[in-house]
């Protein structure tokens, strides 16, 4: 008898870890999709007059948050909008000459970009000011990840930006520490292009 | 070989030992005697103590030190990458204005 109870209560175990283990899988199918894109540029860096390489993985981020202080109201919000990320990816280079870089680097990146990305801003000036932003809309409140592609004439710079953005707190960060209103919400609801 | 005996009374007779032999002697027993009473087990023990609290007190304070020093890294990398996020950001939404 204490065999057979033994077993079923194993069988039981089991059953609750496969369970968990598949819940776990199915509950996060889009954040597994939501890969780093490749945004290896460094062939440009010997072109550049100035280069800014910065990848905070998870654990540095977390790092990094604890050494915001918490006193400043500024750093505080930033340490509560960055809690959620998974990963910050920049790369930014500034050239002395126009077309130091080519069309292809910049298609490259967008081409990346498929679903479950969306782009919620497209712009192409006449000075060859060309600025992409897209979201992954994770709900309505938050925004699964952020990726900015800014192709100006002497300078390219890629942002992606990983994990839970709530939208929120993106707007309390409003005027503060330099991070003017990016208005992904109204822009969304426009989808103003 | 062989010794004849004069030769063997001669090689195993008695030689007086060198003045200061007995001196010698006597001065490496003090001296152990002395090491001994200075380094007691006790003070040993103790200094042993000292120096692993040390050892393990300077070793918590390089690693402090390193992480205090990659997390300020890492703050200044994030504040840096917002930075450029938000000016990106801006350059955006001046265009989108200016359209």
């Amino acid at each position: 008898l204490t065999f057979i109870k033994e077993t079923l209560m194993r069988r039981y175990v089991l059953s609750i870890l496969f369970f968990s283990l598949a819940v776990g899988f199915t509950a996060s199918p889009l954040a597994a999709q939501l890969r780093k894109l490749d945004i290896n540029l460094s062939h440009l860096e010997s072109q550049a007059s100035e280069t800014v390489e910065i990848t905070l993985e998870k654990e540095v981020l977390r790092l990094a948050t604890r050494f915001l202080s918490g006193q400043a109201a500024d750093e505080r919000q930033i340490r509560d909008l960055v809690q959620g990320l998974t990963g910050i990816y920049v790369r930014s280079f500034e050239f002395k000459r126009n077309n130091a870089y080519s069309a292809s680097d910049v298609e490259r990146i967008r081409a990346q970009l498929g679903r479950p990305w969306e782009r919620i801003v497209k712009v192409r000036s006449s000075t060859s000011d060309n600025v992409d932003i897209f979201i992954y809309p994770r709900t309505d409140d938050i925004v699964g990840g952020l990726v900015i592609i800014a192709a100006e004439p002497r300078e390219l710079t890629v942002v992606q930006i990983l994990g839970d953005i709530p939208l929120d707190r993106i707007s309390s960060l409003d005027g503060q520490f330099g991070i003017p209103r990016m208005g992904l919400e109204q822009t969304r609801s426009k989808g103003k292009k | 070989m062989k010794l004849d005996e004069t030769e063997l009374r001669n090689a195993l007779r008695r030689k007086p030992a060198p003045p200061e032999l007995a001196d010698r002697i006597m001065m490496q027993i003090e001296d152990g005697e002395r090491m001994r009473s200075r380094f007691s087990p006790r003070m040993l023990a103790a200094a042993a103590l000292v120096f692993l609290t040390l050892g393990i007190g300077t070793v918590h304070e390089v690693r402090s030190e390193l992480e205090r020093r990659r997390g300020e890294e890492a703050r200044q990398q994030l504040l840096l990458a917002l930075s450029i996020t938000a000016e990106k950001a801006s350059l955006a939404r001046r265009l989108i204005g200016s359209d």
